[in-house]
């Protein structure tokens, strides 16, 4: 509880310290019995001793308690509590020295400059006080109260920065003025970057980046990978002077190819896109073009153009939800509760067949998948749609390739392949159930049996690579949204229709 | 004979030089923290010491330029809360 003064009691002044007489016939000691035996005086004198040792050990005891609980917490929340005057006293210090255009180096810069100055530090802070208080008049230590603000503040120049004296330090830093003659040159960067301001740091960074090397400001507008600039990146400006700190601390000429007290420029990672590989964009699009088209006419019986086929293919309602639900419904009874990947692997291995309609497969899925939201009958509908939405926006991704595992279109999912599969099995009966072969088809017996099937899921086939489904595959070639699986691309061309 | 009491007195030496270790170190802290906050108030020490002595010179300045009617009324208004 903290008290205040008037209720703090009066500290009671020390005891005399004892002092050893050298005479011992002389000494006196309160509580011995001189009247006693020399054993028993011994003894008493024992028994003195550690209750003596005792009340020390107490004392000890007490004082490390007092400053371990009172002391050192006050003292602590002393110097929490003065931080706030700490700074407001460090700014208002480079204030004045900035208008006094002098350095008043404190134990701090001491310490950190290391002493070979500490003479000429001496010096200064002794001439200092002196040349502010002596002389009245305008000298360049003092204040000079007859320089008006105007013209270090509204230079139009430099509009963004603040009207300080510590904007006139930077100008005159930047103009490469030079300070108070006495100065150390190491003084210099650590003071100035200590005291300049954050916006005037970053005006001198740009100034300097912009003057030495011109070409990545100009190229930083590209997009890809340019090293972000100071003006692109709100970020960077603080990481650059976190790094130039230590980078004055070493001294300034020793990157003659950089600008001074620029750190060397990082390139940021820009938040991207996954970036996918290559596929044949074009060709993938035209495909799709064609087998929508094919299958609208088939659908439609053949009788519109081809652009309003493709056109009526939106309105026409989707007709392959439901070969994937009876599909899956035939062949996932047996399955039950196997969890996702497993019975993925089952079902595909189980049924390593051909997509005998190699050309529709894509196309009505592809049709199916912007049409309708995934029924909970069409729970393969709706992984067939997953990865054929992911298809369908391949364009988008039109430099995806063989790297990325997931978006690999070239290498399409294994439930992919697997509705394609069974939608190609069905493929013959859907073609009057257009208008039937909506969500409702079936919708309780299908989920019923169904396995969701995960459209991500890398099928691993006993014996194959992960990306290879040769084991699924008979010699016909496997169909895709893009055509056919890269590796039999060309030897199946010919069999495409 | 003196081995009771020199036990007890050893182990109550012993006791009082751990404490007076945990002092020791305790009062180093202490040492150490005051130490900084004198270091942090040396800057509360020189800005008060160049506020003085900028108003004092501002002061001095201001009543040794030849001030106009309006000149001084406005300065006198900005030094007078000194």
């Amino acid at each position: 509880m903290p008290k205040s003064i008037k209720e703090l009691k009066p500290i009671p002044p020390n005891p005399p310290r004892w002092e050893p007489s050298t005479d011992p016939s002389s000494i006196a000691i309160p509580g011995l019995d001189a009247t006693a035996s020399v054993n028993d005086q011994i003894d008493q004198i024992d028994q003195l001793i550690t209750l003596k040792l005792q009340d020390i050990d107490a004392n000890f005891s007490k004082m490390q308690q007092v400053l371990s609980n009172r002391i050192l917490p006050a003292v602590k929340r002393f110097a929490i509590g003065t931080e706030p005057v700490r700074e407001a006293a460090k700014f208002w210090t480079s204030f004045f020295e900035h208008a006094a255009q002098v350095h008043i180096p404190t134990s701090d810069h001491l310490s950190s400059m290391q002493e070979p100055s500490s003479s000429s530090d001496d010096h200064d802070v002794v001439s200092t006080p002196e040349s502010s208080s002596a002389t009245p008049g305008p000298s360049s230590n003092t204040f000079d109260l007859n320089r008006t603000p105007s013209e270090s503040s509204f230079l139009p120049a430099h509009a963004a920065v603040s009207s300080t004296p510590a904007a006139a330090t930077a100008r005159a830093q930047a103009s490469n003025s030079t300070f108070f003659a006495s100065q150390p040159s190491i003084a210099d960067p650590s003071w100035s970057a200590l005291v300049e301001s954050p916006l005037v740091r970053l005006d001198r960074e740009l100034r300097e980046f912009t003057r030495a090397d011109p070409e990545p400001a100009s190229t930083s507008i590209d997009t890809d990978t340019s090293p972000p600039t100071p003006t692109r990146t709100p970020h960077v400006p603080t990481r650059v002077l976190a790094d130039r700190t230590p980078h004055y601390a070493e001294g300034y000429d020793e990157e003659p190819t950089l600008p001074v007290g620029m750190s060397p420029p990082v390139m940021l990672p820009f938040a991207r896109l996954p970036t996918l590989g290559r596929s044949p964009a074009k060709s993938a699009a035209a495909h799709i073009r064609h087998t929508l088209v094919r299958d609208a006419l088939r659908d439609a019986g053949g009788t519109s153009a081809t652009s309003a086929t493709t056109g009526s293919s939106a309105v026409l309602s989707p007709p392959s939800l439901s070969r994937y639900t009876r599909g899956a419904s035939a062949s996932l009874t047996s399955l039950g509760a196997d969890p996702e990947l497993d019975s993925l692997m089952r079902r595909v291995s189980l049924f390593p067949r051909d997509p005998p309609r190699v050309s529709s497969v894509p196309s009505s899925s592809t049709a199916a998948s912007p049409m309708t939201p995934p029924a909970p009958s069409g729970a393969a509908a709706g992984v067939a749609a997953t990865p054929e939405s992911d298809d369908g926006s391949a364009s988008t991704f039109s430099s995806s390739g063989e790297e990325d595992s997931v978006h690999n279109t070239a290498h399409p999912s294994a439930a992919f392949l697997l509705a394609s599969r069974q939608r190609g099995r069905h493929d013959d009966d859907d073609n009057d159930d257009d208008e039937d072969d909506s969500l409702d088809a079936d919708p309780d017996a299908a989920t019923a049996s169904f396995e969701p099937v995960h459209p991500f899921a890398r099928v691993v086939a006993a014996g194959a690579e992960d990306d290879s489904f040769d084991s699924l595959d008979g010699d016909a070639p496997e169909e895709t949204v893009f055509g056919a699986r890269p590796v039999k691309r060309g030897a199946a061309l010919p069999l495409r229709t | 004979m003196n081995n009771p009491h020199a036990e007890r007195q050893a182990v109550l030496l012993e006791r009082i030089t751990k404490n007076a270790e945990k002092c020791t170190e305790l009062i180093l802290e202490l040492n150490h923290c005051v130490e900084e906050i004198v270091q942090a108030n040396a800057y509360v020490k020189l800005a008060a010491l160049l506020a003085t002595k900028y108003s004092r010179n501002a002061k001095y300045n201001l009543e040794v330029t030849p001030a106009t009617g309006s000149e001084a009324h406005q300065s006198s208004d900005i030094v007078g809360t000194q």
